[in-house]
């Protein structure tokens, strides 16, 4: 999921992977197979969107952000950039990710402010923070993120009621310093094993209380790759929801890849 | 209308249409009030208005401009009209009459040649990272006319540049400047809401006294003389961006004018002069940063092989006020919320001299805090800078607390002050604390 802007779904589910053994035994093989099947479904390796963040609070009017969202994932290394059109306030701002795909490596971040006119280096430690007033976190939006990585058990695969061409896994948090890491004391995927992709996620936090749902809308191939339209957000806690929309998908655009380097941030898309 | 005809046919040849309706313009329409303590008249009024467009050339090129009109209603920060004798022809401001100027800020081309990023055009450059006072931030000239109060983009005098980006691979970029525009600080006159008076930034009248007690008796001249511009006295600069095992890097190189004249005085039987010059330098500066768990540790520093210091410079006969400069600062940064920031700092900024005959402090060494956050659903910005002199003991505080009324309507307040000794950098506008309030309308 995570590997398209839309598939975004997979940024959330970012976290989600993998696999492997803990105190509880080893998460189930089935389970894995389907996750690690989502992890690697086909992706673009070059993406440029539009992006229409909306949030809304429990009262109060909503605010809408506009972004141009570009996408380069190379073996190595999954690059993406953010740069922020509307409204006034935040206009030109921008977000510059690097997620390393060897897990040894460190991740790296910068933020560029117009009015500062220089991009900032932040560390790319805080994967559980939240992204720019947004329900999702930064491990959230890097999206792509750690697609092997070990952060979660996972338990067998269970039916989805009432529709059997879905089913759910539920994970936790291999260690108390992921949970904390994450935040997220455990998160339940409903997938479409068929299309490889998490359709909805619900997440609880820290401390087992449910802190937001995850739904991923809209779900169509453009070229040929499967991805979310649209992903809403609901934070449980707050009554705060994050709607994105993306819109203008262009796989393989022609945008040069030096836009995503820190010198190519301080020039602006 | 043969011509006109013409014209429109060539320019919808050239895409010139197109371009015009890809165009976008944003406009930022600011009214501001400010009360001060400053005991003659205390309130003042701006409005300023600020036009920026970009506008796409070809295939990855795009042309940015940026244009400003303001008013200073009670003609405190500048009173009268500026001379401009720091600024080059080319960026001086349009001024309208005594309170008012118009100013082509940024009028520049982004484009491409081979694997050089261009950037051409009056424009902002940009080294090191420092919050507040400048250490590697060497290469644009500053406006002095708020102080430091200015906000932090348009404290920078932009400047005529050629800048070309040479990315070498992930981490590493090369960046060139060669910068035809000799525009040096901009210092408020004698008279000015924010004048310069601290012995720490520039020359005291007492050191006449001092050294020639019979200049005082005879008329003084002031004059301004600014450097040719030519291939010998063109500003240049590069700078080589990396990574090293978690280490972010850079080095950087300038050749350049120091943007602070020295006030050199030659005196005769009948007059004194002090003349303003610029002094050629050669600065090189050193910044790198690391994470450490959930914070980034940063440094920077500097080293300019001649400035002046705030001394009269007597000349070759005399005293000469010219010494190597240097600076350093040591910053840890906690990122909080969104595009959140808490920031601490110490650094130094001096000159390597121990003058025999004056009063001049060599070294400012000073500590700063940075508090940026965006609350109560991101309608709320907040950011509290303060600095303190830790040679003198002043301090001040700079606070900007922005309501977003609606996506297009900001409210900002805020709340500048001083304290300390009037020999200070920062105690000498002990008498200059003032609160405004700001109304931005965003077309």
């Amino acid at each position: 999921m995570i590997r398209s802007f839309g598939r975004a779904g997979v940024a959330l589910v970012c976290a989600l992977v993998l696999v492997v053994a803990d105190a509880d035994g080893p998460s189930d093989p089935s389970a894995v197979a389907i996750m690690k099947a989502v992890a690697e479904r086909a992706d673009s390796g070059r993406q440029q969107a539009r992006l229409r963040f909306t949030l809304t609070p429990k009262s109060g009017a909503s605010q809408v952000r506009d972004a141009t969202a570009y996408r380069v994932v190379d073996p190595s290394m999954r690059r993406t950039s953010i740069v922020f059109v509307a409204p006034a306030a935040i206009r030109g701002s921008s977000f510059l990710a690097w997620d390393a795909q060897d897990p040894a490596m460190a991740d790296d971040q910068w933020l560029y402010l117009p009015a500062l006119r220089r991009a900032r280096r932040i560390p790319a430690h805080d994967r559980g923070a939240y992204f720019l007033g947004t329900d999702l976190t930064y491990e959230d939006m890097r999206s792509m993120g750690r697609l092997a990585s070990d952060d979660y058990h996972l338990g067998a695969p269970k039916p989805v009621p009432g529709d059997a061409a879905l089913v759910e896994i539920e994970g936790t948090p291999l260690t108390d310093a992921l949970r904390k890491e994450l935040g997220y004391g455990r998160v339940r995927w409903t997938v479409d094993p068929k299309r490889s992709f998490v359709v909805r996620s619900a997440h609880w936090d820290v401390q087992g209380a449910p802190l937001k749902t995850v739904t991923f809308e809209d779900i169509a191939q453009v070229d040929a790759i499967w991805m979310a339209k649209t992903i809403v957000v609901d934070n449980q806690k707050t009554g705060h929801r994050t709607k994105l929309e993306f819109s203008e998908v262009t796989n393989q655009p022609s945008f040069d890849p030096a836009l995503l380097t820190p010198a190519g941030l301080e020039r602006g898309g | 209308m043969r011509v006109a005809r013409l014209a429109i046919l060539l320019a919808a040849g050239l895409g010139v249409t197109d371009a015009v309706a890809q165009s976008t313009w944003h406009a930022n329409l600011a009214g501001i009030g400010q009360v001060e303590s400053f005991d003659q008249d205390p309130e003042s009024a701006r409005f300023q208005a600020l036009i920026e467009g970009d506008v796409p050339l070809a295939e990855r090129a795009r042309l940015h401009v940026v244009a400003a009109v303001e008013n200073d209603f009670r003609d405190a920060l500048e009173p009268g009209r500026p001379d401009q004798s720091n600024r080059s022809h080319a960026s001086r401001r349009w001024l309208l009459g005594d309170s008012g100027a118009a100013e082509l800020e940024e009028f520049f081309v982004d484009g491409r040649a081979g694997a050089w990023s261009l950037r051409l055009g009056k424009q902002q450059t940009v080294w090191g990272t420092s919050d507040g006072l400048k250490v590697l931030d060497i290469v644009n000239p500053q406006s002095f006319r708020e102080f430091i109060l200015d906000d932090y983009e348009r404290s920078r005098i932009p400047l005529w540049t050629v800048s070309a980006v040479r990315t070498l691979g992930d981490r590493t970029a090369l960046d060139l400047i060669v910068i035809p525009d000799l525009t040096f600080h901009d210092i408020p006159e004698a008279g000015a809401r924010f004048e310069i008076t601290s012995p720490s930034l520039t020359p005291q009248a007492d050191q006449v006294r001092t050294i020639l007690p019979g200049v005082l008796t005879v008329p003084i001249e002031q004059r301004t003389e600014r450097p040719e511009l030519g291939w010998r006295t063109v500003e240049a600069g590069m700078r080589l961006r990396g990574a090293l095992g978690g280490f972010e890097l850079a080095i950087c190189a300038l050749r350049h004018f120091d943007d602070v004249p020295l006030a050199k005085l030659d005196v005769a039987l009948d007059h004194a002069t002090v003349t303003r010059e610029y002094v050629r330098s050669h600065s090189f500066g050193l910044q790198a940063n690391h994470p450490l768990g959930l914070t980034l540790v940063r440094f920077e520093g500097v080293y300019g092989t001649r400035g002046p210091i705030p001394a009269l410079d007597l000349g070759d006969d005399g005293l000469s006020a010219v010494a190597p400069s240097y600076g350093a600062v040591v910053g840890v940064d906690l990122p909080v919320r969104d595009m959140g920031l808490v920031s601490a700092q110490v650094g130094i900024l001096g000159h390597d001299t121990d003058h025999e005959h004056y009063d001049v402090p060599s070294r400012n060494p000073f500590a700063t805090g940075l508090w940026r956050d965006e609350l109560v659903a991101n309608r709320l910005t907040a950011e509290v800078f303060g600095a303190v002199s830790l040679e003198r003991g002043d301090a001040m505080v700079r606070a900007r607390f922005i309501v977003l009324l609606a996506d297009a309507v900001r409210v900002q307040v805020g709340v500048d002050a001083f304290g300390g000794t009037r020999q200070g950098v920062f105690g000498q506008f002990d008498a200059r604390d003032r609160v405004g309030l700001e109304l931005i309308l965003s077309l």
